[in-house]
C-alpha cells in the first residue's frame, strides 16, 4: 500500500466521464452529499483495495462494480442524514429481521440480535466524543444487504463465542457436558514422513476444493448448503469431493512410497488414529480464536481477471 | 462419499490463519462479485478459518439448485483437471497423430490417383446445380456454369457410355459461407446474419490450406452471395478426350475438390446446442450458433461467436449494470439491481425489459441469480433469496422463498 494516497482529484483525471456517471448513479443529491464527497469517499474505498499502480481501466473498472447508491446510503446514515435513516429502515428494517431470524432460529433471539446491530450501525460508542457509525465502513464492494448480512453473522459469531468462553462449568454439567477426560497415555510423535507428505499433499490441492473439504468434513455442512455457499451446483460439490478426496489419499501414497515407505506401509500410515497426532497447538488455538471484530485494514490485489 | 482418513482430517483444520476478511470481501465473495485473485485468497483463507466460514455460511442466502451458466466456473474447472490427467494428455497425442496420418495418407493416395490422368490430359466434367435459391445467383457463376456445360458437352459422346462416378459436395456453398460470415463476425452484431435461414446459419469455414481447387474457383463464388448452397457433381474422366491446357488445369482442380470433399461426412443441419469446432477436408468448421457469455466487469454482458477468443459487448440498456446471466441457445436473460430483467430470444439483437408479477407484487430487488433449465423454466432470485420462478418463458410468474 502507498504512503501516498490518491486525491480526488487525481481520481476525477482517472474516471473521466465515468465519475459524473458515478454520482448520477448514486442519488447523492437526495442526502446532501455532493460529488466532490462522493469522490473522496470512492477514493478511499480505492486505496483501500486497489495497487497504487492499478491502471486507469482497472480503477475504473473496479468503481463500476461499487454498489454507489447504497454506499452513498450508508455514508449519509453514517453522517445522520435523517432522510437516509428513514429510507434505511423502510428498505432494510424488515430484511434484517428476516437475516436475524434465519440465524437464530427463533423470533427473541432474531429481534435482540437485529437490535443489538442497529446500536452498532447508528453507532451508539463514541470515540473522543465521536460518534462511530458501523454504516461508516461499508465500501459498497457487495451490496448493502449481503453486508448487512454478514455484519450480523458475525456479530452472532462474535457473542456466541464470547458466550462459550464465558459459560460456568455448573451451567456446562446441566447443559450434560462432562470434564473432558484426560490420555491415558501420551501422544506419540507423528510419523516425520507421513506428517510431510499430508502437509505437501493438502498443500497442492486447490484453495476452493480445500474450502469445499473444510466444509464438509469439519463444519459437517450438507452438500447443499455448501453448494449455495461457493455458488456451484451441488452435484459439483458431490463429484469435486469425491474425486478431491481420492486424489488427496492418492498422493500421499505417492508422496510416501517417494519417500521411501512401501505402499501397504503407507496405506496403513495413513490409517493412524487420529489421537496418536501431535496436536499443533498453535494451529488450533489461532482456529480455535474470535474472529477478532474482523478488521478492516487490509490490501487486496486486483487485476487478474474476473469471476 | 469415501470417507477423508482421519489423520489427513485433522490436517486440514491446521495450517496459519491469515488476516480475516472484512464483511465487504466477504460479501463481495459470497455474490461471486471479485476478482480471480481476490477470490482465490478468501478461499484459501475460507480453508483454515472454521469462524469466517461460519459468517459465511449464516449469512449466505439459499440457492436454486440450478444455476446459470456463468456460475459454472467449478464444472469447467472439474473438467479441465479430469483433461489434464497425464494419461489423456498422451491419448489425445496419439489420437492426433493418427488422424494427421490418415489425412496424409489419404491425400498422397488422391494425388498418385490424379497424376496418370494428368499425363494423358484428361478431362473432368464438372456440373454445377444450385439447389438453393437459383434465380439469385449472379451473372459471374451463371458463366461459370456455362464454362461448365460447355465443357460437358464436348466430353459428353465419350463420358455417356461411362459409368459416372458422382460425388456431391457442400464445398463451394461452405466456402461461400466462410467469406461471407467471417465479414459478419468481424463487423461486429449489427453484421450477424440473424434473418438468415438454417442454411446459412450452419457454419463457417475458414481454409487453412487453400487447395488450386479453392484458388480456382474463389473469385467467382465470392461474386455470388444470393447462392447460399449448391451443388458440384463430378464425373470420371476420358483418356481419350482432348481439351485446352487451360481446362485441364481448372478441372484438375475441381476434381481433386471434389475428391476431398467426397471424404468429407454428409450434411447435416446443426441444433444450435452444437458448438463443437470440426475440421473436414482441410477446412475449419467453426460454428457459430450458441455463442458463450459472459459478464464483463463492468457488468455488461459480452458475447463470443468463437469460444471465447473475442468478445463483443452487447448493451441493452445504457448504464445498466448486470449482475446475472442466463443463456440458453437464443434465449439470453440478463439481470441486475432494482429488478432490471431482460430477456432476448435472438441471441443478444433485441431485448425486453420483463417486469416479473406475482401475488400483486413486483420484482424490485437486486437480481443476483438467474437459471434457466430450458428456454421455458427458469428461476430469477433475488438479494433476498426471494425465487421467481417461470414456466413459460416469462410469460408468469410464481415467488418462493429459498
Amino acid at each position: 500500500m502507498s504512503s501516498q494516497p490518491h486525491s480526488s482529484s487525481r481520481l476525477l483525471a482517472r474516471l473521466g466521464p465515468l465519475a459524473r456517471e458515478l454520482y448520477a448513479n448514486s442519488g447523492g443529491e437526495k442526502y446532501s452529499i455532493s460529488e466532490v464527497e462522493l469522490l473522496e469517499i470512492i477514493e478511499k474505498v480505492t486505496r483501500k483495495y486497489l495497487r497504487e499502480d492499478a491502471s486507469d481501466a482497472e480503477v475504473g473498472s473496479f468503481c463500476r462494480s461499487l454498489h454507489v447508491e447504497e454506499l452513498v446510503l450508508a455514508r449519509a446514515c453514517a453522517a445522520g442524514n435523517e432522510r437516509a435513516w428513514r429510507d434505511f429502515m423502510l428498505r432494510y428494517r424488515e430484511k434484517l429481521h428476516e437475516a436475524a431470524l434465519r440465524i437464530t432460529r427463533d423470533d427473541a433471539g432474531a429481534r435482540e440480535l437485529a437490535g443489538s446491530l442497529y446500536a452498532d450501525l447508528y453507532g451508539t460508542s463514541s470515540r473522543d466524543g465521536i460518534r462511530v457509525a458501523k454504516l461508516a465502513y461499508y465500501h459498497g464492494r457487495g451490496s448493502l444487504e449481503g453486508w448487512l448480512r454478514t455484519v450480523l453473522a458475525q456479530h452472532h459469531v462474535n457473542q456466541y463465542r464470547r458466550g462459550r468462553n464465558t459459560v460456568s462449568l455448573e451451567e456446562q454439567t446441566e447443559a450434560g457436558k462432562q470434564f473432558a477426560a484426560v490420555d491415558s497415555e501420551p501422544e506419540r510423535a507423528i510419523e516425520p514422513r507421513l506428517n510431510d507428505a499430508i502437509t505437501e499433499a493438502i498443500r497442492a490441492v486447490q484453495a476452493e476444493d480445500r474450502c469445499m473439504l473444510s466444509y464438509y468434513f469439519l463444519d459437517n455442512l450438507t452438500l447443499a448448503r455448501i453448494a449455495s455457499v461457493l455458488g456451484v451446483h451441488e452435484s459439483t460439490v458431490s463429484r469435486r469431493l469425491e474425486k478431491v478426496v481420492k486424489t488427496l489419499r492418492k498422493d500421499i501414497v505417492f508422496r510416501l512410497t517417494r519417500k521411501g515407505m512401501s505402499r501397504r506401509q503407507a496405506e496403513e500410515a495413513l490409517e493412524t488414529d487420529v489421537r496418536e497426532i501431535t496436536a499443533d497447538l498453535r494451529a488450533e488455538l489461532a482456529q480455535d480464536s474470535p474472529p477478532a471484530a474482523f478488521p478492516n485494514k487490509r490490501v487486496i490485489r486486483a487485476g487478474e481477471g474476473q469471476e | 462419499m469415501e470417507q477423508l482418513p482421519k489423520i489427513v482430517r485433522s490436517r486440514l483444520q491446521g495450517g496459519a490463519v491469515s488476516e480475516h476478511p472484512d464483511p465487504d470481501t466477504l460479501t463481495a465473495f459470497a455474490e461471486r462479485s471479485l476478482m480471480a485473485a481476490e477470490r482465490n485468497e478468501v478461499l484459501a483463507h475460507l480453508s483454515t478459518c472454521s469462524a469466517c466460514r461460519e459468517v459465511l455460511s449464516l449469512s449466505a442466502p439459499e440457492m436454486p439448485t440450478n444455476l446459470p451458466q456463468s456460475y459454472a466456473v467449478a464444472e469447467a474447472k472439474a473438467k479441465t483437471a479430469w483433461l489434464g490427467w497425464p494419461v489423456l494428455h498422451w491419448g489425445a497425442v496419439a489420437a492426433s497423430l493418427v488422424v494427421v496420418g490418415a489425412a496424409v495418407l489419404v491425400y498422397e493416395t488422391e494425388r498418385r490417383s490424379i497424376a496418370p490422368s494428368e499425363a494423358r490430359q484428361s478431362d473432368a466434367v464438372v456440373e454445377h446445380t444450385l439447389s438453393a435459391q437459383p434465380e439469385q445467383a449472379s451473372p459471374a457463376y451463371v458463366q461459370q456454369r456455362g464454362e461448365a456445360k460447355e465443357q460437358a458437352q464436348a466430353l459428353s459422346p465419350s463420358t455417356a457410355q461411362r459409368k459416372s462416378a458422382k460425388t456431391s459436395s457442400r464445398t463451394r456453398a461452405r466456402e461461400q459461407n466462410a467469406q461471407s460470415s467471417v465479414g459478419a463476425l468481424s463487423g461486429g452484431r449489427d453484421a450477424m446474419p440473424s434473418t438468415a435461414g438454417p442454411a446459412t446459419l450452419d457454419a463457417v469455414i475458414v481454409q487453412t490450406q487453400p487447395s488450386p481447387a479453392s484458388t480456382a474457383t474463389d473469385n467467382k463464388v465470392s461474386q455470388a452471395p444470393a447462392a447460399s448452397a449448391e451443388t458440384v457433381e463430378v464425373t470420371g474422366a476420358t483418356p481419350q478426350v482432348t481439351a485446352s491446357p487451360s481446362t485441364v488445369k481448372g478441372s484438375i482442380a475441381e476434381r481433386r475438390a471434389g475428391m476431398m470433399a467426397k471424404a468429407a461426412p454428409p450434411f447435416v443441419p446443426r441444433s444450435p446446442a452444437e458448438t463443437a469446432a470440426s475440421t473436414v477436408g482441410g477446412a475449419k468448421l467453426v460454428d457459430f450458433h450458441a455463442p458463450q457469455w459472459r459478464l464483463s466487469d463492468s457488468g455488461i454482458p459480452q458475447r463470443s461467436f468463437d469460444s471465447g477468443k473475442t468478445w463483443d459487448e452487447v448493451r441493452v440498456e445504457n448504464g445498466t449494470s448486470f449482475r446475472a446471466l442466463s443463456a440458453q441457445g437464443a434465449d439470453v436473460w440478463v439481470g441486475g439491481a432494482k429488478g432490471a430483467l431482460y430477456h432476448s430470444a435472438d441471441l443478444g439483437l433485441h431485448w425486453i425489459r420483463v417486469i416479473p408479477v406475482a401475488n400483486s407484487s413486483t420484482l424490485n430487488e437486486d437480481v443476483v441469480r438467474i437459471a434457466f433449465s430450458d428456454p421455458s423454466h427458469g428461476t430469477v432470485t433475488t438479494s433476498s433469496g426471494t425465487a421467481w420462478v417461470t414456466s413459460d418463458a416469462g410469460k408468469s410468474w410464481q415467488t418462493g422463498q429459498n
